[in-house]
């Protein structure tokens, strides 16, 4: 019959399918071992054949660098996987790509015209920042730079500024404006605000001290002609927009 | 700090004075305009262009009146001058913000189950590397260096 010449395992009309469905078939070999695809079965067989033809021939560094191999393939083994020594990774260096912030950018500048801000910020010297409006000369700045950037914003301590601006027909000298300053007292930034303010200047009328209601600082005015008049005042750190900046200048001392 | 911080805001911040205005978030402080009017408030947020966004704000203008807004956005260009607090130190606080950033790094992130397990080997891996050369050290190192020399690889 065809049935047992198809499952006979060493007949020429074997026929897997069969033996793989029917119920009775005797195995020739138990014992054998078992692969989970014909790969494993092809590599098994070919390393079989290599070590019986270099069994015969070769010397016995071929088998110690084979044993290495496997040696260095075994203590792999926890990661499950199969390099070569050659292959196996190396340690990389780290990262050389520095990084940048504004404090290194504020170091990198060593020549050009910025290093003139560098150096100002670095020996603290009295710079004088010239301020700009639309289309004139607001007025300046004089202080110490603490901080720059590549927009020129500066962050500067310790400023007497000076500016000029129109002069308006309503400013009230005293009364409205004491009313004003002590509303918004629980307001003010600057704690010296009623030290200033009780400083007594030169009580000219040319030369006007007034506190400033909103910030509490003071503000000196002097008019200059009939549409404008300069001011001046102090402030102790103050940030400047690049923008606004027209030209800085280092003052002698 | 800011929530809304796009890898431009993060840039800017980090790059220029930004992050001294940012360190004066929460502070009272005064911003004084180009058209040479002042606000006095809370700075509430700064962005990465230098957008002011105050609140409780009392906005002045030459002598004028007072007018008080609960919130108060201030357009970059606008700014003058900012009035830093005295009780700011301007190097440390700038320094405080760069380092509270986090380093924007490109990380790897693909979520697929391949890059995740090939992530998890790496770390295993390197761990593993770390393991041998610390062994590979402590064996070097109490031999002192005249006597028999081992050739490990």
């Amino acid at each position: 019959m065809d049935k047992p010449n198809e499952l006979d395992f060493s007949s020429s009309e074997f026929n897997a399918l069969e033996a793989l469905l029917s119920p009775n078939v005797t195995v020739p070999v138990p014992e054998a071992p078992m692969y989970n695809n014909l790969g494993q079965f092809v590599s098994t067989l070919n390393r079989a054949r290599a070590k019986q033809a270099q069994g015969d021939g070769a010397g016995p560094s071929t088998r110690e660098s084979n044993q290495a191999t496997i040696n260095t393939l075994n203590s792999l083994n926890p990661l499950k996987r199969k390099f070569l020594p050659h292959q196996e990774p190396v340690m990389g260096r780290g990262r050389s790509r520095p990084q940048r912030n504004l404090l290194t950018r504020m170091d990198e500048v060593t020549r050009g015209p910025m290093s003139v801000l560098r150096n100002c910020m670095i020996n603290k010297t009295r710079v004088k920042v010239w301020i700009r409006g639309a289309t004139w000369i607001r007025g300046f700045c004089i202080g110490y730079i603490a901080a720059f950037d590549k927009q020129w914003n500066l962050a500067m301590t310790d400023v007497d500024e000076t500016f000029t601006r129109r002069r308006h027909r309503k400013t009230p000298i005293l009364g409205p404006v004491d009313h004003i300053t002590e509303a918004l007292g629980s307001l003010t930034t600057t704690s010296s605000d009623d030290s200033k303010d009780k400083i007594p200047s030169a009580p000219g009328p040319s030369n006007q001290r007034k506190s400033d209601p909103l910030t509490g600082l003071a503000v000196q005015r002097q008019p200059i002609d009939r549409r404008e008049e300069l001011c001046q005042r102090h402030v102790q750190q103050l940030f400047i927009r690049g923008e606004q900046v027209a030209l800085v200048s280092v003052l002698p001392l | 700090m800011t929530s809304l911080s796009t890898a431009r805001d993060r840039y800017n911040a980090a790059n220029s004075l930004l992050c001294l205005l940012q360190a004066l978030e929460g502070r009272v402080a005064v911003v004084e305009l180009r058209n040479e009017m002042a606000v006095k408030g809370l700075i509430s947020q700064v962005d990465g262009f230098m957008n002011v966004s105050l609140q409780n704000a009392t906005v002045q203008g030459n002598d004028d009146h007072h007018y008080h807004f609960e919130e108060f956005f201030v357009k970059a260009r606008n700014i003058r001058y900012v009035q830093i607090p005295e009780d700011i130190d301007i190097t440390e606080a700038i320094k405080n913000q760069l380092e509270g950033k986090p380093k924007a790094h490109k990380t790897d992130m693909s979520s697929t189950t391949k890059a995740k397990l090939a992530r998890k080997r790496q770390k295993e891996t390197l761990k593993f590397i770390q393991q041998q050369q610390q062994a590979e050290k402590n064996e070097i190192e109490p031999q002192p260096p005249g006597t028999s020399q081992e050739t490990d690889e």
